[in-house]
């Protein structure tokens, strides 16, 4: 979870009962580990604007390399346009790095029907007012923290989450409490629900994965290996060898009883050369 | 099939087109969609590090006009049926079924689906080929239109343009069971009808949403008696156990009505080697992709003689109700692969 700036990130460090990593120099992190109550989670500071936050972002992944299972998720406030959006939580379908003029779009499939949803400008100075932006929404990290996530995640692991703070072109009068506690007071309201949300997702994206590599058995595995050698396998061959029984392993067959059963079929044991060897591979293809 | 939830809760639509006719009518069929407006089709569909699988369990919906070339030569070693002006089209990327072996996983970099709704400048192209000569058109090669007709309505769209081109012929594939949506079209001599049929237990095992063997055929035989030419496509063959008799007792089930096809084609299962890369990364446990295939000129394939063998059985059981000379075999040339 990356956020631009601490008291963003307060009220999900709560939450999740998360203990910062005091080894940890480069920004200020926090974590726990996947249990009972949810998976393992990484919370990063990213510090404000779109370089900063990228920079986070690629030495977060670079070090704790994300997997399929894994979610990049960048929450925070934002800028909005009018006073039905302040206060609300938006998933963000489309970002707009204004300085380059560059778009994207994060898959959305996920997490679907929570929040509404709009598009997010991410601009290089703080947003003075929303006109002629090309986007609903406004702030200084979202597209930073996308670009530098997309080279570790695929398009379906990136959510976005923007809570509006301020209307830029309106006269905003300030909540009660100092900046920062205003700040957390309005992401506090939404973590429960994010996080459960997130959770849901996280759950839903493990049951889709699609299906394991089949693993041998350490019989199977042993059974291969005598094979190949009796075999008098090269690497190519042994390579070709488990290709076959990987085939059979995935359609169900025990693969040590298959070349036991095929080893007494045909009366093989032990080949005098490579080139017996590979008439003999090609018998076992047969019997696919 | 019904949309199942999840499909096509977010439609992509180029700014260029959110007015068309088709733009506007195809979003009245996804009333809750969340509709997005893009540039063009490719700032999506082109994104890097998609993942084709889990886009296929919940795939978007991305309207765009075609520009360009519209309408490509069909390659010279692809099943023209002794066609010689053979071309294909796209009128839409991407399926909404979700077949294991389906060579567009490797091709294309999402499995989002892309439906082009300009499909009058298609026909402009066609026609100005129809000038010089006569066409054979494949309209369902990198998708299946039928199987999208309740939304787009495509394959009606080509019927009434066919039904006054008598110099165009057009083969729409599917492993749908749409036609009954078609029932009322008037039949025409030179709009084909082809369907892919495999055995029960390959499709339930490997062609995922797509309809049952017994639908298909059912289906077949609507179009046939509708008075429309059929194809009956058995591509690809798979290699499981019992090859033989699990198809003979499929082909068996095709003709148990008297049937008269137009043709048939016969092709084993082969695929691109930068395509089957992608298609094991995409899906780990897939045994019919796990297989170990066979390699010559960078396609894959179950080998020669395998290969020989699967299509001279199957051939050899056609013969019994489809004449020799109307049965089409793929002759080891196909670098694209499957259907």
């Amino acid at each position: 979870m990356a956020f631009a700036l601490y008291y963003e990130a307060r009220p999900f460090i709560e939450a999740l009962d998360l203990k910062r990593d005091n080894a940890f120099e480069k920004f200020q992190l926090f974590k726990r580990r996947k249990g009972a109550d949810g998976p393992e989670v990484l919370l990063f500071i990213t510090g404000p604007d779109s370089i900063n936050s990228a920079a986070a972002v690629a030495y977060i992944c670079a070090k704790y390399p994300p997997g399929p299972e894994d979610f990049l998720v960048n929450t925070g406030i934002c800028a909005g346009r009018t006073l039905a959006q302040k206060g609300q939580m938006y998933r963000i379908h489309t970002l707009c790095d204004l300085a380059a003029n560059r778009w994207f779009y994060p898959d959305m499939f996920l997490i679907s029907g929570t929040y509404p949803e709009e598009s997010l400008a991410t601009v290089p100075v703080p947003a003075k007012t929303m006109a002629g932006l090309p986007c609903t929404l406004a702030d200084m990290e979202g597209a930073g923290v996308y670009q530098a996530a997309q080279m570790f995640f695929k398009q379906h692991q990136l959510l976005f989450f923007k809570a509006v703070f301020d209307l830029p072109d309106m006269d905003d009068t300030q909540g009660s409490g100092t900046l920062p506690e205003q700040v957390s007071n309005l992401l506090e309201k939404f973590a429960s629900e994010l996080l459960e949300a997130l959770f849901k997702a996280h759950e839903t994206c493990m049951s889709n994965m699609a299906g394991e590599t089949a693993a041998f058995s350490e019989e199977e595995a042993a059974a291969e290996r005598d094979f190949a050698r009796r075999l008098r396998a090269t690497a190519a061959m042994a390579g070709q060898l488990h290709q076959m029984l990987y085939y059979e392993k995935l359609k169900g067959t025990d693969v040590k009883q298959f070349l036991e059963d095929f080893s007494k079929k045909h009366g093989f044991d032990m080949c005098d050369s490579k080139k017996e060897g590979t008439k003999w591979l090609d018998r076992l293809r047969d019997e696919l | 099939m019904t949309m199942k939830a999840g499909y096509f809760s977010h439609i992509y639509v180029e700014r260029q087109i959110l007015d068309h006719p088709e733009t506007v009518r195809i979003l009245g069929h996804f009333p809750k969609a969340e509709v997005v407006g893009i540039h063009h089709y490719k700032d999506v569909f082109n994104r890097k590090h998609q993942s084709f699988y889990d886009q296929k369990q919940s795939p978007a919906l991305i309207l765009a006009r075609k520009d360009g070339r519209l309408v490509y030569p069909g390659a010279p070693v692809c099943q023209s049926f002794g066609n010689h002006y053979f071309y294909y089209t796209s009128c839409m990327m991407n399926c909404i079924y979700d077949c294991e072996y389906c060579y567009l996983q490797g091709m294309y970099p999402s499995g989002n689906v892309v439906l082009f709704v300009n499909l009058e400048d298609i026909f402009r192209e066609v026609d100005q080929l129809l000038e010089k000569h006569s066409v054979y058109l494949c309209v369902s090669y990198d998708t299946d239109l039928m199987a999208f007709e309740r939304i787009a309505g495509f394959v009606r769209r080509w019927h009434g343009f066919a039904r006054q081109r008598p110099g165009l012929v057009i083969e729409i594939r599917t492993k749908s069971g749409a036609f009954g949506q078609l029932k009322d079209l008037e039949p025409l001599p030179n709009m084909i009808f082809a369907w892919t049929l495999s055995p029960q237990k390959i499709i339930e095992k490997y062609e995922h949403h797509t309809a049952s063997l017994d639908v298909r055929i059912s289906q077949l035989w609507q179009a046939c008696e509708a008075g429309f030419p059929v194809r009956v496509c058995f591509d690809p063959l798979i290699w499981v156990e019992d090859f033989e008799a699990v198809y003979k007792e499929m082909i068996r089930q095709v003709f148990a009505r008297p049937l008269k096809p137009l043709d048939a084609s016969i092709g084993v299962f082969r695929v691109s080697a930068d395509y089957l890369k992608q298609l094991r990364r995409q899906r780990p446990a897939s045994a019919l992709l796990w297989y170990p295939f066979m390699t010559s000129h960078g396609v894959y394939h179950y080998g020669t003689a395998l290969s020989e063998k699967m299509t001279y059985t199957v051939k050899e059981i056609l013969k019994t109700y489809v004449d020799e000379d109307r049965i089409f075999v793929w002759n080891g040339e196909d670098e694209h692969g499957s259907l």
